[in-house]
């Protein structure tokens, strides 16, 4: 008898339904999986036969052909185990056909009968949902991320003998529902009122927050780099919907999703700066996600900059531009989403103490400057504000003067943030940093000193043409940070100052 | 006693016990030039290729234990043999095992393995 039953694996981010066809005839009793399955999905035949014997099913001794469909598409999942053993059960008439029609099953099989939680579940039931499936059967580990999904019966099974009960009516489950909001504020345990001093470099992480743009932050050892950037995300807006969702789905991917409920702290990430390429942007014979898109939506934090390996920086060129990375394989090639904020931090020399005010540098003027060829040009171009980072004076530190708090510059740079959204709706997207020339054109009026402050410096500072429409961009989100519909020949002069000054010191 | 007259002992016995339980045997020792199956029975129109293996110790191992993979791929090959002489290639079929523990003086057991593998190389 034939059976056709649906199951789930991923490729990247994307799910794809596959159509698990079983077959059992007369003949030499043997057991084939056929459909480009990898070995994980071939050794499944062991976990579903003793599986099914040890939940007391009866396993046919018969010719059992299992048929992966669509034939072309590499499957490597043990997640296809359920389906598998759901399409002997049917075709082996232990239970009936139309029970298992729109209903996708998903799950590894332990030996006794068990059901184990598979990666990337949501995306798998995602695209389940868009194929028109109504009911979804997966192990309680994976619950809480399937009913992300909504118009979606989930049925949270722990064994074998659940589903199967369930669907001869012998003991029917309930769907499952979600026991939380789908989004809560995040919390957290640091805060910009923690850091003393430091105003420029507080100005330049809001305007950055406000506008998504790229941040570098030169500065002494112990200035307060690391600090300031581990509080970005306490004053980045809270994520959406749907900027929520694919951040999950990306952890949800790579595996990395432990958390009881769906994702909604910005990601922050920082990378070691031995990293390899492969780490950073993604990679393996079927490409996982790397550091750039596990900070999709989020902040990137490469602290100590031009450490990094210089291979390795200039991989950040595309995802920095483009907001995507692709990476091409001889077995599959992937695109990840990779819009992120970059927060680098790095000293201004080796020794660390050029520009200190009353410790003296070292290095010779070649040491300096092989420093900081480290970091190729066309990378500094595409950071929008550069800031210094002084070592904050004792009497400073020690002042204990009340800093503003966290909460006080989010509700600024939300009220920035709405102000994209509305203006930047037509264009699909949220923030200034995200930009097309054309929605520059478009959006970004200028008053007439504004205009001649800019062509001045453009010819004095000998900008690119990419660095005009960056520095146009910087003085929107601080025209907008001061409720501002043009943008005044201040917002240009602010922001001309956070440019790339490296190379001047 | 001689490995061979151990051996046909030993299917005799087991040709017993199968007629005992209800078996048809279909045919004893089917040759091809690969190799031979043992018996060849028959019950509720399923036909069963059965090896037999006899032992008088466990020195060497379980009797089935011998039954390994070179041998299955073997059995498999002369049971398509058959099935192909009969024509009979959509009838159910299934491989058994039969073990014979032969002891002194005509003492025996014998513990028969149903559905004893499926062969899938």
């Amino acid at each position: 008898m034939f059976a056709c039953i649906h199951g789930a694996t991923t490729l990247g981010l994307h799910g794809n339904i596959i159509k698990v066809e079983t077959d059992i005839s007369n003949g030499l009793p043997a057991f084939e999986i056929v459909g480009l399955a990898t070995t994980s999905v071939k050794e499944s035949k062991e976990r579903v036969r003793s599986a099914m014997k040890n939940s007391a099913y009866d396993f046919p001794m018969r010719r059992i052909t299992v048929n992966l469909a669509p034939a072309d598409l590499k499957k490597d999942s043990a997640g296809l185990d359920t389906a598998i053993a759901i399409g002997i059960m049917v075709s082996s008439g232990q239970i009936a056909s139309d029970k298992t029609t729109s209903s996708l099953f998903i799950g590894e099989l332990s030996l006794d009968g068990h059901l184990r939680p598979v990666t990337g579940v949501l995306s798998m039931v995602l695209q389940g949902m868009q194929e028109g499936f109504k009911h979804v059967y997966v192990c309680p580990e994976n619950t809480t991320e399937a009913l992300l999904c909504e118009n979606m019966n989930i049925y949270s099974v722990s064994t074998f003998c659940e589903i199967i009960n369930h669907l001869t009516g012998l003991c029917p489950l309930t769907p499952a529902v979600r026991t939380k909001e789908r989004l809560t504020m995040p919390e957290y345990n640091v805060d910009f009122s923690e850091v003393q001093g430091q105003y420029t470099a507080k100005r330049a992480l809001e305007i950055a927050a406000a506008g998504g743009h790229n941040v570098l932050m030169i500065g002494t050892p112990g200035a307060g780099k690391t600090m300031l950037a581990k509080r970005i995300a306490t004053i980045l807006p809270p994520m959406n919907i749907h900027e929520s969702l694919e951040v999950t789905k990306i952890y949800s991917a790579a595996g990395l999703f432990q958390q009881v409920d769906m994702l909604t702290e910005r990601p922050f990430r920082s990378p070691h700066h031995t990293i390899s390429t492969a780490g950073l942007i993604g990679g393996g014979t079927i490409p996982k996600p790397g550091e750039v898109t596990l900070s999709h939506n989020g902040v990137l934090f490469l602290d100590e900059f031009p450490e990094f390996p210089r291979s390795v920086l200039e991989v950040l060129r595309q995802p920095l531009e483009d907001g995507i990375v692709n990476i091409a394989r001889v077995n599959a090639t992937l695109s990840y989403p990779a819009r992120f904020m970059l927060i680098a931090a790095m000293n201004p020399c080796p020794c660390g103490y050029l520009g200190d005010k009353d410790r003296e540098c070292t290095c010779t003027s070649g040491e300096i400057r092989r420093y900081i060829r480290k970091i190729s040009g066309p990378l500094l171009d595409r950071i929008d504000l550069h800031v210094q980072v002084q070592r904050p004076q004792y009497t400073e530190l020690t002042a204990e003067l009340p800093q503003e708090k966290s909460d006080c510059i989010r509700e600024r740079v939300l009220k920035a943030r709405r102000l994209q959204e509305t203006r930047l709706h037509d264009y699909r997207i949220t923030c200034n940093a995200h930009m097309s020339h054309r929605a520059l054109k478009e959006t970004c009026p200028m008053t007439k000193e504004a205009q001649r402050l800019l062509h001045t410096s453009f010819d004095k500072l000998k900008l690119s043409a990419r660095s005009y429409d960056r520095i146009i961009k910087v003085s929107r989100t601080i025209a907008d940070l001061n409720n501002s519909a043009v943008i005044e020949d201040t917002h240009v002069a602010e922001a001309l100052s956070y440019r790339n000054n490296l190379q001047r010191m | 006693m001689k490995d061979k007259e151990l051996g046909n002992l030993g299917e005799s016995l087991a040709v017993k016990y199968l007629r005992n339980h209800g078996y048809t045997i279909l045919i004893k020792n089917f040759r091809t030039r690969i190799g031979e199956i043992d018996i060849i029975a028959q019950k509720n129109n399923m036909i069963i290729f059965i090896e037999v293996k006899t032992r008088i110790s466990f020195h060497y191992g379980r009797p089935s234990e011998a039954v390994e993979y070179r041998k299955q791929y073997k059995l498999k090959k002369v049971a398509e043999g058959y099935l192909t002489q009969k024509n009979s290639w959509n009838s159910p079929c299934r491989f058994d095992v039969i073990e014979v523990m032969a002891g002194a003086d005509k003492n025996y057991r014998i513990h028969h393995i149903k559905n004893a593998f499926i062969v899938s190389y």
